[in-house]
């Protein structure tokens, strides 16, 4: 009888390995088809080794059947568990090696100003936002001229900063990157230049500005 | 009368034994692959019971646990490779 029982439960074992290997062609991605191996392909094994057991009872066939599902069901979760730890670790960091493109970094809220703003103006909106560039729009909102820091101390000791307009002042020549630029290119540009910010630029509409800190801080998170 | 079972379950271990080598050819990374050969252990384990009850022979059972411990070192050393790392990290 107990013959019958032990075949009996060997053949759901491997009834329940069948399914695992279906699931490990259909699944799509690696995460479920480790899953089907965990749970279904090895409950079967183990089923199997138990039905063994049952099939020929304390002998030293049967106990030596129960040690291996015994081993098996405690080791094979923990082999599984680290496969599938440090293939995620791969993929995670294969993930953060693809190129970094300007859209990804780039600060969208640009803060502007009219070429006709006086230079106080440019100075509050500077100190208020707590940054050191603007991008000058002008009324067809395309980006003229980029005034900074710089170009207003210039000016600082010779000219009254309530008169001067800002495209007097402003730096006209302007680089510009579109958003699908990597931002290492960008970076070597912005060190080779000495800028501190280049606008984003995408078919002459301003969509982006990149500061030195932006990368900084990219680089930062992916550390 | 048990033949029958046993030999059925044969069967059943040959097909997922296919559908293994399925995923072990077309898988497309590595890990997939590695996936495939510890469930090619997993599945020898079953064969060899299975064998072991129709020969009536002990030696074969004591094989899947030498199977189960050699899978066990081999996927730590795997997973270890595929972290890029050392074994004593």
């Amino acid at each position: 009888m107990s013959e019958i029982i032990g075949q009996i439960i060997i053949l759901i074992g491997a009834v329940f390995c069948l399914a695992g290997c279906i699931g490990l062609v259909r699944l799509q991605d690696f995460y479920l088809r480790f899953l089907s191996v965990l749970k279904s392909v090895l409950f079967g094994i183990c089923l199997m080794l138990f039905g063994m057991f049952i099939y020929s009872g304390f002998t030293g066939m049967g106990i030596r059947a129960l040690l291996s599902a015994i081993f098996s069901w405690l080791t094979i979760p923990i082999i599984i568990q680290s496969l599938v730890s440090s293939a995620h670790e791969a993929y995670i960091r294969n993930k953060n090696q693809q190129k970094l493109k300007a859209k990804d970094v780039m600060t969208k809220e640009v803060v502007t100003i009219a070429p006709d703003a006086t230079l106080a103006d440019a100075i509050e909106l500077l100190v208020a936002r707590g940054i050191s560039g603007l991008p000058v729009l002008n009324s067809d909102k395309k980006v003229i001229g980029i005034i900074s820091e710089k170009d207003i101390l210039n000016i600082f000791s010779s000219g009254n900063l309530h008169i001067t307009k800002v495209e007097d002042v402003m730096t006209k020549r302007v680089i510009s990157f579109s958003s699908d630029t990597d931002v290492d290119k960008i970076a070597l540009c912005i060190s080779e230049n000495k800028f501190r910010r280049v606008p984003i630029i995408d078919n002459g509409k301003l969509v982006g500005i990149i500061s030195r800190r932006n990368i900084i801080k990219r680089v930062l998170e992916h550390m | 009368m048990n033949l029958i079972i046993m030999h059925f379950v044969v069967v059943l271990l040959l097909a997922s034994s296919f559908l293994c080598l399925y995923r072990l050819i077309a898988g497309p990374t590595g890990t997939d692959r590695y996936l495939c050969i510890l469930v090619f252990t997993l599945l020898a384990a079953g064969f060899l019971c299975v064998y072991s009850i129709i020969y009536q022979s002990e030696f074969l059972l004591d094989m899947t646990l030498d199977a189960a411990i050699l899978m066990f070192v081999g996927t730590l050393a795997i997973s270890k490779y595929l972290q890029g790392k050392d074994l004593d990290e």
